[in-house]
């Protein structure tokens, strides 16, 4: 007994409080439970005059809900309530939705703009490639036509070279008599000219000549050359052999002198042999008192 | 006699705005559950719920108004006008959202270059 005393006085407390708190009906929790989320929700940035109706909304409802907790118009106002925060939400989102379509629609035309941007880039590019093909042709052009002018000025060289040689002989021609013989360019050489009578030094006149037969010599420097003295038909043919090769071998020397490579140049003593004239005339002998320099062809050059 | 009177005026006045606001929230109310229906609630079901609710609240709101309890069917005709007007966000919040996830594809493919 005295515990159930006890234990009712531990309960009253609870039964009083129990009392005073009105019960709330269902619409107005869901109603409070749905305004809160949607003011957490894109409302409270994207449709604020929605959240603030909803919230005027709420208000009638808990007003009514002071007024006459139990009455039906306060679980109706509870009930619009909710409604209004829902769709205070859902046009919180809607427009949340919007903004982002929006804004997906202005990245499409910016991206489309930069699109384009890029084709006309690689347009742009692609031109530039083109012109630097082009340009890349034209410098190849240019190379050839390079190859062509160096042909060309190798030809010119070549010509120029045989232009040189036959100044050359011609420049021969007006010191001595110049044949173009089978053996070879033949320059024939006066014996009076060159040498005292019966003397294998060379005369002092004689030098100038030689210097001029020499330097016409120096532009066909890669041939061979031969000299060959020759005599008239007096005198003994050993005097005569001796005498000649000795005339050729003073004329070998003093062109080696002004420069012409020794190996290709040799000198022989032909005495009376091969006259170019009858011996029997001082005219005849005179004519075969000579010194002959032989330019050999250049096709035997590899015979030695 | 003079008190009756004006109290009777009132009592007239009440009614009168009692008979009015049914007729007005049945306007609002029907023209929303129409509005639902035009922007594809039916086709959204967390909408097409809410439109159920609405249609069904105004059915019963009119059965009140014949029954004459005219200050009732004011409330559920309200209750019945939330639900479409809800209805009607529901369904154009999907329209909206399927509109940005289609603007938003759009910007994908051109930026992947279909």
């Amino acid at each position: 007994m005295n515990s159930f005393k006890m234990k009712l006085a531990l309960l009253l407390p609870f039964g009083i409080a129990a009392a005073c708190t009105p019960v709330i009906p269902p619409e107005l929790a869901n109603a409070r439970r749905a305004y809160d989320q949607a003011q957490r929700g894109p409302a409270s940035q994207t449709a604020p005059s929605e959240l603030h109706k909803a919230k005027e909304s709420l208000d009638a409802a808990e007003r009514a809900f002071d007024d006459s907790p139990k009455a039906q118009k306060t679980r109706d106002l509870s009930y619009i309530a909710e409604r209004k925060a829902e769709l205070a939400d859902a046009i919180g989102a809607g427009e949340k939705a919007k903004l982002a379509r929006l804004s997906n629609e202005r990245d499409f035309v910016a991206t489309q703009s930069q699109v384009i941007g890029q084709t006309r880039g690689e347009l742009a590019r692609n031109k530039e490639a083109l012109a630097q093909q082009s340009q890349a042709l034209g410098s190849e052009q240019k190379a050839r036509t390079a190859a062509e002018q160096k042909a060309m000025d190798a030809e010119r060289r070549a010509m120029e070279s045989d232009r040189r040689a036959k100044e050359a002989q011609d420049a021969l021609a007006k010191l001595a008599m110049v044949k173009q013989e089978e053996r070879g360019l033949v320059i024939t050489l006066s014996g009076s000219v060159l040498f005292a009578s019966d003397k294998a030094e060379l005369l002092g006149s004689a030098m100038q000549r030689l210097d001029q037969v020499a330097a016409a010599l120096m532009a066909t420097k890669e041939r061979k050359i031969v000299i060959e003295g020759y005599t008239d038909s007096r005198g003994s043919d050993s005097h005569n052999l001796d005498l000649s090769r000795r005339r050729a071998e003073s004329v070998r020397a003093y062109i080696v002198s002004k420069g012409y490579e020794p190996d290709m140049i040799s000198a022989v003593g032909m005495g009376k042999d091969r006259p170019v004239a009858d011996n029997a005339s001082a005219e005849g002998r005179a004519n075969n008192r000579r010194v002959e320099i032989i330019v050999q062809p250049k096709s035997q050059l590899s015979e030695r | 006699m003079r008190n009756y009177c004006v109290s009777g005026a009132i009592g007239l006045m009440l009614a009168g705005c009692a008979a009015a606001i049914p007729t007005e929230r049945l306007q609002t109310s029907s023209a929303a559950i129409r509005g639902a229906e035009e922007v594809g609630a039916p086709r959204v079901p967390q909408a097409a719920l809410h439109l159920q609710l609405a249609k069904e609240q105004a059915e019963q709101a009119k059965k009140m108004i014949e029954a004459g309890d005219r200050e009732q069917a004011a409330m559920v005709l309200a209750r019945a006008e939330a639900d479409a007007n809800l209805a009607i966000a529901l369904a154009r919040v999907v329209n909206e959202q399927h509109e940005a996830e289609v603007a938003a594809k759009k910007v994908q493919d051109l930026k992947s270059g279909k």
